[in-house]
């Protein structure tokens, strides 16, 4: 038996959890589907989305998708914010924590977006700082996701060098995004496929995919991380040569805007499900 | 080659509104032409605090229509960016915004609308506590000397407010989603309201002026006799006994064993 079916759980998808879809995931029959969620959007008193997320988490795996930890930012931890999700964690006990190698807060303000890192040495220390400080303070290890890149801004490593690194450093795990690295490779101009050659498989434990949009003044010559189409053909083709590289990786399909019926995201996150199955008969006819 | 902390004050300020894209240039690889490809940053941010904002005042949201909400939401943003790291509740000053604009929109009476979408977001995000059932109620008062000292407290969802202008039932329909398409006639005619969340859901209800009182007093730990008072004052012939036995089996009050406060 190949070493992917003696693991303790084959990697399956799963989708990003939306209310509009609470009460269909809580009834699907599926539990082979995994539900991933912003702790920002839980970081309430109380009131029925903890509800619903306690009844759906319920024999199913979760993972907690940060947005606002904002590691790559030169503001010390937002000790509130971190206070907030460790209960949350506590709580929920998610199977994976990740958050981004990117910034969303300065000086106080919340930008309320992932804001880009120059790729230096000096942000690279100051990412780490926060890893650590941020892992140390949920009291387990973190994954950090790939950015989109919109701009070429002047770096002294390229991507992956920098987030292996960070992943050496710290021994965070990587998120890997394989639709940011399709729009950063087609915005700023660079090999998606080498990128995925150059991460170690060993540190990545989650890989997202999603839809994205031309810019409406720009056209195909400028891509948008949308959250809100159908996954492309381009990217479904990458995701395979990714897990091809990588290994089965728990696949999480995001959508964030156009939300399209459960049933519908379900055969999308079916097909994702569908890839890493075939994987798995691959993997066991050749052992 | 620029320090981090000054990237971050670029960005920032860029994406605040409070510089043009092209002080980005002196962060790019040399000889690239920044375009309007910039500003996908500064719309992502604004976007969101927008959303954040239309989700949490849905019926302001409405009555305003996608336009003017967007625009009132950006000055908003633009005046009181987040702090919080988390946008569920974001948007705590709104309704002061709105009144303090009015002399912009003209419209008195949307302040109020905003009003009762704050406190139906408040309650929907209040902690959970053991609701007071009628058979609690009825023991608490039986090993009482005095019904009159007894004091009760509110669960934190509960929200008592009083807006200026007859627009409960314009919100109200508006939170479904209907969206008059005649001239409105909001009243300058005072409305109190109660708001709750009650097996998991919001519920609203429209109350006299008496029974606000009642409730008023209670919430500012007030005993049931002096509360009684207050409201008999207003309306002689409320009913004190259906009042609290109506929102006893509503679950406006806490269990006896439960230690918490009201707000």
């Amino acid at each position: 038996m190949s070493t992917v079916l003696n693991a303790p759980s084959l990697p399956r998808a799963g989708i990003g959890l939306k209310p509009e879809h609470y009460r269909e995931v809580l009834e699907t029959g599926d539990m082979d589907l995994w539900v991933e969620v912003h702790p920002e959007n839980y970081m309430t008193d109380g009131g029925p989305r903890h509800d619903w997320l306690t009844a759906i988490r319920e024999g199913r795996d979760l993972s907690f998708h940060g947005v606002g930890a904002s590691l790559g930012g030169t503001d010390t931890l937002d000790t509130d914010h971190l206070s907030k999700l460790k209960a949350l964690i506590e709580r929920y006990c998610p199977e994976r924590v990740s958050e981004h190698a990117a910034w969303c807060a300065h000086e106080g303000t919340y930008y309320s977006d992932l804001l880009p890192l120059p790729r230096t040495a000096a942000a690279l220390t100051n990412l780490c700082d926060h890893i650590d400080q941020f892992q140390n303070g949920i009291g387990q290890t973190v994954l950090i996701e790939n950015p989109t890149n919109y701009l070429p801004f002047t770096s002294e490593m390229d991507e992956p060098d920098f987030l292996v690194e960070a992943a050496r450093r710290t021994g965070c795990g990587l998120l890997l995004d394989v639709n940011n690295v399709w729009i950063s490779a087609h915005n700023v101009g660079a090999d998606p496929y080498d990128y995925i050659r150059k991460i170690p498989s060993h540190m990545v434990g989650e890989i997202h995919i999603a839809g994205h949009a031309e810019d409406p003044n720009l056209g195909g010559k400028f891509l948008i991380d949308s959250h809100g189409a159908s996954v492309s053909d381009g990217v479904w083709t990458f995701l395979e040569f990714a897990l091809g590289k990588l290994g089965p990786k728990p696949v999480l399909l995001e959508r964030d805007a156009n939300i399209p019926t459960f049933e519908i995201l379900k055969l999308e996150r079916d097909r994702a499900d569908a890839i890493l199955l075939d994987m798995r008969e691959v993997s066991h006819a050749v052992t | 080659m620029r320090s981090l902390k000054d990237h971050m004050e670029l960005i920032s300020s860029f994406v605040a509104g409070q510089s043009a894209p092209e002080t980005l240039a002196p962060l790019m690889e040399p000889e690239f032409d920044l375009g309007p490809r910039a500003m996908v940053y500064r719309n992502s941010s604004l976007s969101a605090a927008t959303e954040a904002l239309r989700s949490n005042y849905p019926g302001t949201a409405a009555i305003m229509g996608a336009d003017f909400f967007g625009s009132m939401a950006r000055s908003y943003i633009d005046a009181y960016r987040p702090k919080a790291r988390s946008l569920v509740g974001y948007g705590q000053t709104l309704v002061q915004f709105i009144s303090a604009a009015q002399s912009e929109h003209r419209l008195a009476w949307l302040s109020d609308v905003a009003a009762l979408d704050r406190a139906w977001l408040e309650a929907h995000l209040a902690s959970d506590q053991s609701i007071m059932l009628p058979e609690d109620f009825a023991e608490l008062t039986d090993r009482v000397d005095n019904v009159e000292k007894v004091r009760l407290s509110f669960v934190p969802s509960v929200r008592l407010r009083v807006v200026s202008w007859s627009v409960f039932d314009l919100w109200q329909e508006l939170r479904k989603g209907q969206v008059p398409t005649q001239q409105l006639d909001a009243l300058q005619s005072p409305e109190q309201v109660l708001l709750w969340r009650s097996e998991h859901e919001v519920q609203v209800r429209k109350l006299s002026a008496a029974e606000y009182t009642f409730l008023q007093a209670l919430l500012e730990q007030g005993a049931l006799g002096v509360a009684a008072e207050s409201a008999l004052a207003i309306d002689g012939n409320l009913s004190l006994q259906n009042l609290l036995a109506a929102t006893v089996a509503a679950g406006l009050y806490v269990h006896p064993n439960s230690k918490r406060g009201n707000q």
